[in-house]
């Protein structure tokens, strides 16, 4: 059937009326498709049958609109979507902000633990560079105390060392010290056991009695922190000592009566 | 203005947006984008049309409305299968409102004794329901369809609202089936002569 017969024949209009079976009917929109004339008829037809569908006009009750319109779902309306889309903007926006407020508040904890915890470190440093220091400076201490001792254990291990033992000339006294005497060389040592704090601006001074005449062999100190052996003159073949207290820096010839021991 | 009380402003104001008129094409954009607002219009500017062609075929309120309901639900689910090439939006709704309607009518459920309504009381009904159903929108086309002739109304009522195939009524009419072919185009044909002038705005 080509579009003529198609335009006289009355599918047309029992088309547009509904009264046609589901393959009839595609039949015609098939050729309405390929000829503007029959597309222009139907469209003509159906016109005219809306405006008489127009005479079955009825208002439905005034309560059917809200009724209808509820059932309409909610959901793709476009300005809901932009809503949407703002709401998941903000949402976002806050879950930022309380990812950074967190970060906040965990870094700010951190800093003030790490500053404990570095305080209390430099702290620590702090004590144990004074305790290192100290333990430096005792070692020092030890340590020439130690040297002085060695020195003195090597005189009096000495085997050419001779020892001389002074003893106090007042016998109610118990003033007494030891000279340590290189035989090679005549080196001489001191070591103060007992005697009297001298009085300012005196001297102890040590007499070497050579061919029966006494040689200055030096002066020396009494102090009570220091107790090694004190180095004095080099004297050779001297037979035996005395100590007198002379004036601060010793005298030519002893003060006789200023004698306090002898060997 | 006078608004004697709020039902009464609110129904005019929408009976006032409902005359502002919406071109077919942004009323189809609308509901092809799901905006609720075309669904709105839809219902202002068609529901008297859609409801008035199921009541015609149903003959019910309660049932009509009903078939209302579906009617809208479905235009706003299927609006994607609507094709602007084959025809008009309004003469898509009005078939699928046609067609859920004479669906009703066939169902089982459907009282058997209003599926087999006489033709002449169907016919007559359309004249007692202008008659109660006063809309100045119609009266003129009401008058011109007082013109058509008799064996033509019946032919498109049965054919149109009654969902009648062209078999069922060359039956019902007791006629040949070609006359129902020549007889369904010289109806329309007369029908376009009619309303020639209403075809504008139809």
């Amino acid at each position: 059937m080509d579009s003529k017969e198609i335009l006289n024949s009355g599918l047309i209009e029992l088309y547009v009326l509904g009264a046609l079976t589901d393959a009839e009917a595609q039949a015609i929109e098939k050729a309405a498709a390929l000829d503007p004339a029959v597309a222009n008829e139907i469209a003509a037809s159906q016109a005219a049958l809306n405006v008489y569908s127009k005479t079955v006009d009825r208002n439905p009750r005034p309560a059917m609109r809200d009724k209808i319109l509820q059932q309409i779902p909610e959901a793709k309306n476009q300005i809901k979507t932009v809503a949407m889309v703002k709401d998941n903007a903000w949402q976002s926006y806050k879950y930022l902000m309380a990812a950074c407020l967190a970060a906040l508040v965990i870094s700010t904890y951190s800093s003030y633990f790490f500053y404990d915890k570095w305080s209390e470190a430099e702290d620590r440093y702090l004590t144990m560079q004074q305790e290192k220091n100290v333990m430096a400076d005792q070692f020092s201490i030890v340590k020439n105390d130690f040297d002085k001792a060695m020195n003195d254990l090597l005189v009096i291990k000495d085997g050419d060392m001779s020892m001389f033992t002074l003893t106090a000339i007042d016998t109610s006294k118990n003033y007494n010290a030891r000279v340590y005497m290189d035989k090679r060389m005549g080196r001489l040592y001191i070591d103060v056991l007992s005697l009297p704090m001298p009085e300012p601006g005196k001297q102890y001074q040590l007499w070497a009695m050579v061919n029966g005449a006494p040689i200055d062999a030096g002066v020396f100190d009494i102090d009570p922190t220091n107790t090694y052996l004190q180095a004095l003159k080099t004297i050779p073949n001297a037979a035996g000592f005395a100590v007198t207290l002379e004036q601060q820096g010793g005298s030519a010839t002893p003060t006789l009566e200023q004698l306090y021991i002898k060997s | 203005m006078l608004c004697y009380s709020k039902f009464n402003c609110f129904s005019l104001v929408r009976k006032m947006a409902a005359k502002l008129k919406i071109s077919e094409e942004a009323l189809i954009k609308l509901l092809k984008e799901q905006q609720r607002s075309g669904i709105e219009l839809l219902y202002d500017h068609y529901s008297a049309a859609l409801y008035g062609t199921i009541f015609k075929i149903i003959g019910n309120d309660e049932l009509a409305e009903d078939v209302l309901q579906d009617c809208f639900l479905k235009i706003w689910h299927n609006i994607n299968s609507y094709d602007p090439q084959k025809g008009r939006l309004y003469t898509w709704m009005l078939n699928v409102a046609r067609n859920l309607a004479i669906d009703k009518v066939r169902s089982k459920s459907f009282n058997n004794q209003q599926k087999n309504r006489d033709i002449d009381l169907f016919v007559n009904q359309l004249d007692n329901m202008n008659a109660v159903n006063f809309n100045p929108d119609t009266i003129g086309i009401k008058q011109l369809v007082q013109k058509l002739e008799p064996e033509y109304k019946v032919l498109i009522e049965i054919l149109f609202f009654g969902g009648y195939s062209q078999t069922e009524a060359a039956e019902k009419l007791g006629i040949p089936l070609g006359t129902v072919k020549t007889r369904s185009r010289a109806a329309i044909m007369r029908l376009r002569t009619l309303f020639e002038r209403e075809d504008h705005h139809g």
